[in-house]
């Protein structure tokens, strides 16, 4: 599903037009980054958990070339599915 | 930080961001998660242009499904704010082929993967702002610069201005306590050229508090006693109070140096000047009986004011003359001896002309 055929499904199942469900989206993204910039995490019940996670620096080596960078502290976004949706998808993938 | 929030929060966050109810907030998160995950669980990537994407992949085996999340740019950006303005930094060419070498026998490279991970205390030879802020914190020495602000004047006066950067060298970390030593005696000395300057500076005050108290209470004797001799020189016709030494000098003097010393003045006796003019009914004579009583005494006169007067028997009418006292000359008004030498002058001076 991509991104027109979402704003439409949720047009329809909103009642709202797609300005509107554009708006939400982009509030939605600006909330997550807001709280998850702040190490903060957003548990959705039975999707899963959106969570800030810092990475310290460190060096990366390249064993081929030897050559070593330095990569900076930073701040990701990361996700995990909720068990829920993981036994949902298992058994969707093996319905025995 | 490390809060959880719930839907229900989330919602509320997202309807006021978007300036709407929260119900509507919570219908279209329940309706956009819901989506996403049936779409997921139908085997569908999902891609939502201001959010990211949701993609399956495959976890530890077949029959473990996994949800790789990837945030679009903006949210990835917008998460790591407080680090954007760090990039990557190749240490291949900042480090010397001797330091690479050491680098490889410290570390011995990894085999398995081909970009391997390691924690950056092992890295020694690594010049970048970031670990050095966060592996040498250096609280003893923050303290120490506050105190050696107000030392510096103290050290530029004894001609010695490297010192201040002596102390700040990372080398005496281990020193941090001898350090500190040095800096303690300096602090009384400081406090005792503090308490020098503040002992002259008050009585550079009180000097200058006392001189302008003597002149204000030499003023007030002024204005309280000063004007006696004053009105009594100005109640005698044609006279001025002047001293018997010089008189032009003593006018020109202010009168608070004659107040100021009231003592030396006493023995001054301020003696009158005595003017008078020559008019063609006033000659000499006339003004020596008037003033001496003899018209013999004329020759004083005369003596007093030869300077103006060319022949004493052809005095011009308006011509001011100045009548001298008796004692000036030695003689008496009534003494008949001082007349009879003022005849004798009389006659030599007529023999004269």
């Amino acid at each position: 599903m991509d991104n027109r055929q979402l704003l439409s499904h949720l047009t329809q199942k909103l009642g709202r037009n797609r300005t509107d469900v554009n708006r939400l989206l982009d509030a939605l993204a600006a909330v997550l980054a807001e709280r998850c910039g702040e190490l903060d995490s957003i548990a959705v019940p039975g999707f899963g958990t959106f969570t800030g996670e810092k990475v310290n620096e460190c060096v990366v080596t390249d064993s081929e070339t030897g050559r070593r960078t330095l990569m900076p502290p930073k701040v990701q976004l990361n996700f995990t599915m909720s068990h829920v949706l993981k036994n949902r998808l298992k058994n969707e993938l093996n319905p025995s | 930080m490390d809060k959880k929030l719930t839907i229900i929060e989330l919602a509320e966050q997202v309807a006021a961001k978007a300036q709407t109810t929260n119900r509507m907030g919570e219908l279209f998160l329940k309706e956009l998660f819901a989506t996403v995950a049936q779409e997921l669980i139908e085997g569908h990537n999902v891609e939502i242009k201001s959010l990211g994407n949701f993609v399956l992949s495959e976890g530890n085996g077949a029959d473990e499904p996994n949800v790789d999340f990837t945030p679009a740019q903006a949210v990835a950006e917008a998460v790591n704010q407080p680090f954007a303005q760090f990039t990557p930094l190749e240490l291949s060419d900042d480090i010397t082929p001797e330091q690479l070498q050491q680098l490889i026998e410290i570390e011995p490279a990894p085999d398995t993967p081909a970009l391997d991970e390691e924690p950056v205390p092992e890295e020694p030879v690594i010049e970048t702002p970031a670990p050095t802020v966060e592996l040498e914190p250096e609280p003893e020495f923050e303290p120490e610069a506050v105190v050696e602000e107000p030392v510096k004047p103290v050290a530029a006066a004894l001609s010695e201005p490297s010192e201040s950067s002596e102390p700040s060298e990372p080398s005496e970390s281990s020193e941090s306590s001898e350090s500190s030593e040095p800096t303690e005696p300096q602090a009384p000395s400081l406090n005792e050229a503090d308490v020098r300057k503040v002992a002259k500076s008050s009585l550079l005050k009180g000097i200058v508090v006392g001189a302008l108290g003597a002149l204000l209470l030499t003023t007030l004797l002024w204005i309280l006693f000063g004007p006696k001799g004053v009105f009594t020189g100005s109640e005698t016709n044609k006279t001025e109070t002047v001293t018997a030494d010089t008189a032009g000098t003593q006018l020109a003097t202010p009168a608070i140096f004659k107040a100021s010393k009231p003592q030396p003045a006493e023995p001054k006796k301020e003696i009158p000047v005595i003017r008078d003019t020559v008019t063609a009914k006033r000659p000499l004579t006339v003004i020596a009986r008037h003033h001496y009583g003899n018209e013999f005494f004329y020759v004083y006169i005369y003596e007093e004011n030869k300077d103006r007067i060319k022949d004493v028997n052809n005095i011009a009418p308006g011509t001011e003359v100045i009548i001298p006292l008796a004692s000036k000359y030695g003689f008496d008004p009534k003494d008949p001896e001082s007349i009879k030498q003022a005849q004798l002058k009389s006659m030599e001076l007529n023999k004269g002309h």
